[in-house]
C-alpha cells in the first residue's frame, strides 16, 4: 500500500506500511477487550496509532455511511484491484498443483474466476477469441446423451448438478447467446437429479439414500432453471422441493443442510435463494419470501452472524469465515434485510484477508483461493465497492440483465 | 499419510493449502512403497487411454498442474468407464483415483457400480474398513461419507456408525459430515436410546457446541414426536428442556447456543401456539427471574435484553419492550438498526392498540358494541 495519508479530526497525518500494522494490531487487541461502547472515544484514545479501519470507523461515525464508503474506496486504490486481475487472469489458464483435489470441478473454479473478473470489470472481451475459447470449453463439457447437464471437466462420464449450475452462470457471465445448450436434456437431468423428498442429488447415484444430496444442490437446480429460461414447475415438482426447504428451516436459527440439521450460514443461502428462484422466478407468480413462515425468525439468526468488528460466522460460535461475507449477507437480502446490514467490519476482516499476491484466504494468515476470492468480492459488492451482484442468482445484475435479454429475445413467450 | 492432512483441515487454514499438505504427504511418504495399478503396463495393454481428459491441447481452460501418474491414471479410469468395464483391475485403479482425488464424485460411483456389478467377489468387511480409513483421512468429504452410508445400508449392519462419528468429532466436535451421518444411523435404525446421553455429554465437554446443542433438539424433537397429542407429557418435556438450558445461562449469560435453544420452545408473534411452543407472555417466573439476574450481572447481554423485549411486547407491554429494544441498540452497535426498526415497530403497535382500545370504547358507549 505504500505510503498514505489520513486525515484526521483537522490534520493529516503521514502513515507508512509499519505504523498500520501496528495500530491494527492494537485496534484489534482493544476491540477484543474493551467493551466498545463508544467506537468515537475509543479511536481518540488511539492518538498517533492510525490505521486504515479506524479512518473507516471515524469516518463513518462523521459522515454516515458515505464517509465510509469513500474512506474505503481512498484505501482501496485500483492497485489492489490491478493484482486481483493479473492473479484472476492467470488462474484462467492454469491452477498449480494445490488444486488437483479439485480436477473434478474445474466448471466450478471457471464460474469464481469469471465471476470475480465481471466484477473487476476485467473480463475477456465479449466478442474475442478467448470469450469463444471458453464457450467452447464449456459446452466441451456438456454432457452427451442421454444424460444432459454438464460436467466439472471435458471428458468425465457423469454430470454434476454443481457443475451445471457454474456452468450456465459462466455462460451467462461471458454473455454467451445459449443456443448450443440442450435445454430438452438439461430439464431430463435437473428432473432425474430430484429425489422423492424434494431434496436434489449432487451427482450420479445408484438409489435415492445412497445420494450425495443436500441444499447445495436444490439451490444449484433451481438457480439452473432460471438462468436457461426454464420454467421449474415444467421441470420438476416443485412443491415437493418448497417442503424440502421449508423442513429445513431449524428452530435454534437458520437452515439446515436438510430437515434436522444444523443452521448453518452456506445453506441458509441456499434454501432462501432456491425459495427466491422458485417463487419469485420469472416465469412464477407467486409472492416473495415475505411469506416464508418463519422468515423473521431467519433473518434474525443471520444477523446475528455478524460479529462486532471481524467479520462473518457461518454457524454459531465458529471463527469468522471470509466466504459468509456472500451466503450471510445475500441471505439477508434476500430475507428483506439489507438495511440492517452493516459493513465496516465485515470489509475490514476481508482487507485482513487479502493476499499481497492478489487473492482472499478464509481468514487472515491463510493461503488464498477462489471460492474465498469470489465470495470476498462479493461482500465487498454487497458493501458498495464493487458493482452489484444479483443475490439469488451469483452472478452480476449486468450479467443478469442478459439472461433477461436473451429470454426476451428466444425462449418462452408470455408466461408459462 | 492421515496426520498431515487432517491436522491442516483442523488448522482450518485454506482448502488449497490442505490440498498441497496432503499432496505432499501422498508424494513423500508411505506410499513411496505402494504400487499403483497404472503404473503396471502389462495390465492395460488392451485398454487406450482417454487422454482427451486433463489434456485439452493448446487453449486450456483453468488447467492444473498434475502430476503424470494423475493423469494417466485418470486417462485409464474413463476408458475404462466409457467401455463400462466392472472388473477386478477397475476397481483397483478407483481406489488409485481416490488416492489423487478423494473428491473424484465419479470414480467413487464408478466403485460402487463395480461393486455392484461383481456381488459376492468382495468383502464387505474390507470395504468398510476402506472406507473407514478414509472418514479419517478426510473428515470433511462428502464422498467419503456416502460411501460408508452406502455401505452400512448394504451390509444392514449399524453397529459401528455410532462409534466411528464419536471418533471423528473427537477430532472436530463440529464437524457437520458426522453429526449429518449419526443423524441418518439414528433416525434409519432407530437407535434413540443413548442420543441424549451423547448431546449431554459433548456439551459437558464444550457447552458453547452449537452442533451439539443441535443434536440434543434433535432427538428431543423425536421424543416429542413420539408422545403426539398428549398434551401434559409434551409440557413436561418442554419444561425439562427449559429448565437444561436455563440451567446454563448463569454459567455462561453470552453463549448464544442456550438461548437460542430456550427461544425454541416459544412462540414469536404471529406463530401458531402449540403444546411445545408457548407465547412469550407464559415465560415461566423462575426463568423469569433468573433472566432479570443475568441482566443485573450484564447490563449489556443482548440476548437476555432480547428476550426481555419480547417478553413485555407480548404481555402488550409496548413501554416497556420498547425500551429494552432501544437499549438493544445501543449496547449491540453492529444491529443497532436493527433493534431500532424493532423499537419503531413497538411504538407502531402501541399506537395502534391505544387507537383500537378508544374505537372499542366508543363503540361501547354508542350501546353498539
Amino acid at each position: 500500500m505504500g505510503m498514505v495519508l489520513v486525515k484526521l479530526e483537522q490534520s493529516t497525518y503521514p502513515v507508512n506500511e509499519k505504523q498500520l500494522a501496528a495500530a491494527e494490531k492494537r485496534w484489534r487487541q482493544q476491540i477484543r477487550e474493551g467493551n466498545f461502547t463508544n467506537p468515537e472515544e475509543k479511536i481518540k484514545k488511539l492518538d498517533e496509532d492510525m490505521c486504515i479501519m479506524v479512518a473507516c470507523v471515524y469516518a463513518l461515525a462523521r459522515d454516515g455511511p458515505e464517509g465510509f464508503k469513500k474512506t474505503v474506496d481512498y484505501f482501496l486504490p485500483d492497485e489492489g484491484k490491478k493484482t486481483h486481475r493479473n492473479h484472476l487472469l492467470a488462474a484462467l489458464h492454469h491452477l498449480p498443483s494445490a488444486y488437483a483435489t479439485q480436477a473434478s470441478n474445474r466448471m466450478t473454479l471457471l464460474y469464481f474466476i469469471l465471476g470475480s473478473l465481471d466484477l473487476l470489470h476485467a473480463l475477456p472481451e465479449q466478442d474475442g477469441d478467448q470469450n469463444r475459447a471458453i464457450c467452447d470449453w464449456i459446452y466441451s463439457c456438456q454432457s452427451a446423451a442421454p444424460q444432459g447437464g454438464f460436467c466439472g471437466m471435458p471428458g468425465d462420464a457423469f454430470p454434476s448438478t454443481a457443475n451445471t449450475y457454474t456452468a450456465l452462470a459462466s455462460l451467462t457471465i461471458l454473455g454467451d447467446g445459449m443456443r448450443r445448450l440442450d435445454r430438452e436434456r438439461l430439464s431430463h437431468f435437473i428432473a432425474k437429479q430430484q429425489l422423492p423428498n424434494g431434496c436434489f442429488a449432487g451427482g450420479p447415484f445408484l438409489s435415492p439414500t445412497e445420494a450425495n444430496a443436500d441444499m447445495r444442490f436444490v439451490y444449484c437446480a433451481a438457480a439452473s432453471c432460471r438462468l436457461a429460461g426454464l420454467c421449474p414447475a415444467d421441470v420438476f415438482d416443485v412443491h415437493k422441493t418448497v417442503r424440502f426447504i421449508e423442513g429445513s428451516l431449524n428452530r435454534l436459527g437458520g437452515f439446515g443442510q436438510a430437515e434436522g440439521l444444523e443452521g448453518h450460514g452456506g445453506s441458509t443461502y441456499c434454501a432462501t435463494a432456491a425459495l427466491s428462484n422458485l417463487l419469485d422466478g420469472f416465469c412464477c407468480h407467486g409472492d416473495s419470501l415475505a411469506d416464508l413462515d418463519g422468515r423473521e425468525r431467519v433473518l434474525q439468526w443471520l444477523l446475528m452472524r455478524q460479529s462486532a468488528m471481524s467479520g462473518i460466522e457461518g454457524r454459531v460460535g465458529k471463527p469468522p469465515d471470509a466466504c459468509y461475507s456472500f451466503w450471510v449477507q445475500a441471505a439477508v437480502i434476500l430475507t428483506g434485510g439489507e438495511a440492517f446490514l452493516t459493513h465496516e467490519g465485515t470489509v475490514a476482516f476481508l482487507r485482513q484477508c487479502e493476499h499481497a499476491k492478489g487473492g482472499f484466504a478464509r481468514e487472515p494468515g491463510c493461503h488464498p483461493d477462489l471460492l474465498h476470492t469470489y465470495m470476498s468480492l462479493c461482500g465487498l459488492s454487497f458493501a458498495g465497492l464493487l458493482p452489484p451482484i444479483d443475490a439469488s442468482l451469483g452472478i452480476t445484475l449486468r450479467a443478469r440483465a442478459t439472461v433477461n435479454a436473451l429470454r426476451q429475445a428466444d425462449w418462452c413467450d408470455g408466461p408459462c | 499419510m492421515k496426520g498431515a492432512a487432517a491436522a491442516a483441515a483442523d488448522q482450518k487454514i485454506g482448502a488449497a493449502a490442505a490440498a498441497a499438505a496432503a499432496a505432499a504427504e501422498h508424494d513423500d511418504t508411505d506410499d513411496a512403497d505402494e504400487v499403483w495399478p497404472s503404473s503396471n503396463e502389462e495390465l492395460w495393454r488392451d485398454v487406450t487411454p482417454l487422454s482427451t481428459v486433463l489434456d485439452e491441447g493448446p487453449h486450456p481452460v483453468v488447467e492444473i498442474d498434475t502430476s503424470p501418474q494423475f493423469r494417466r491414471a485418470h486417462a485409464l479410469l474413463y476408458a475404462l468407464l466409457s467401455a463400462g468395464e466392472r472388473s477386478q483391475r477397475a476397481l483397483d485403479l478407483t481406489r488409485e483415483v481416490i488416492h489423487l482425488n478423494n473428491a473424484n464424485y465419479t470414480a467413487w460411483h464408478y466403485r460402487r457400480q463395480i461393486l455392484e456389478g461383481m456381488e459376492g467377489e468382495w468383502d464387505l468387511a474390507d470395504e468398510l474398513a476402506f472406507s473407514e480409513e478414509w472418514i479419517f483421512d478426510s473428515p470433511k468429504s462428502y464422498q467419503v461419507w456416502q460411501h460408508r452410508r452406502w455401505l452400512v445400508e448394504k451390509a444392514a449392519d449399524p453397529s459401528k456408525e455410532l462409534e466411528v462419528c464419536a471418533s471423528v468429532l473427537n477430532n472436530d466436535a463440529k464437524n457437520y459430515n458426522a453429526w449429518s451421518h449419526r443423524q441418518w444411523v439414528v433416525r434409519t435404525y432407530g437407535l434413540w436410546a443413548a442420543e441424549l446421553a451423547f448431546a449431554e455429554a459433548m456439551l459437558q465437554e464444550d457447552f458453547r457446541n452449537n452442533s451439539a446443542w443441535n443434536h440434543r433438539h434433535y432427538v428431543v424433537s423425536h421424543e416429542l414426536r413420539s408422545c403426539s397429542g398428549q398434551e401434559d407429557q409434551i409440557s413436561a418435556i418442554r419444561s425439562r428442556e427449559i429448565s437444561y438450558a436455563s440451567s446454563w445461562l448463569a454459567l455462561a449469560p453470552h453463549n448464544e447456543s442456550a438461548w437460542n435453544y430456550l427461544a425454541s420452545w416459544f412462540a414469536e408473534g404471529g406463530e401458531r401456539h402449540t403444546a411445545e411452543r408457548r407465547p412469550w407472555s407464559e415465560i415461566p417466573n423462575e426463568l423469569e427471574d433468573r433472566i432479570a439476574s443475568v441482566v443485573a450481572s450484564h447490563p449489556r447481554c443482548r440476548f437476555a435484553l432480547e428476550v426481555l423485549a419480547k417478553v413485555a411486547s407480548a404481555r402488550g407491554d409496548g413501554e416497556a419492550a420498547c425500551q429494552r429494544w432501544r437499549e438493544l441498540a445501543d449496547s449491540d452497535p453492529v444491529r443497532r438498526r436493527y433493534w431500532e426498526y424493532m423499537a419503531d415497530r413497538e411504538r407502531e403497535r402501541e399506537r395502534e392498540r391505544t387507537i383500537a382500545l378508544q374505537q372499542t370504547g366508543a363503540g361501547a358507549g354508542s350501546g353498539e358494541g
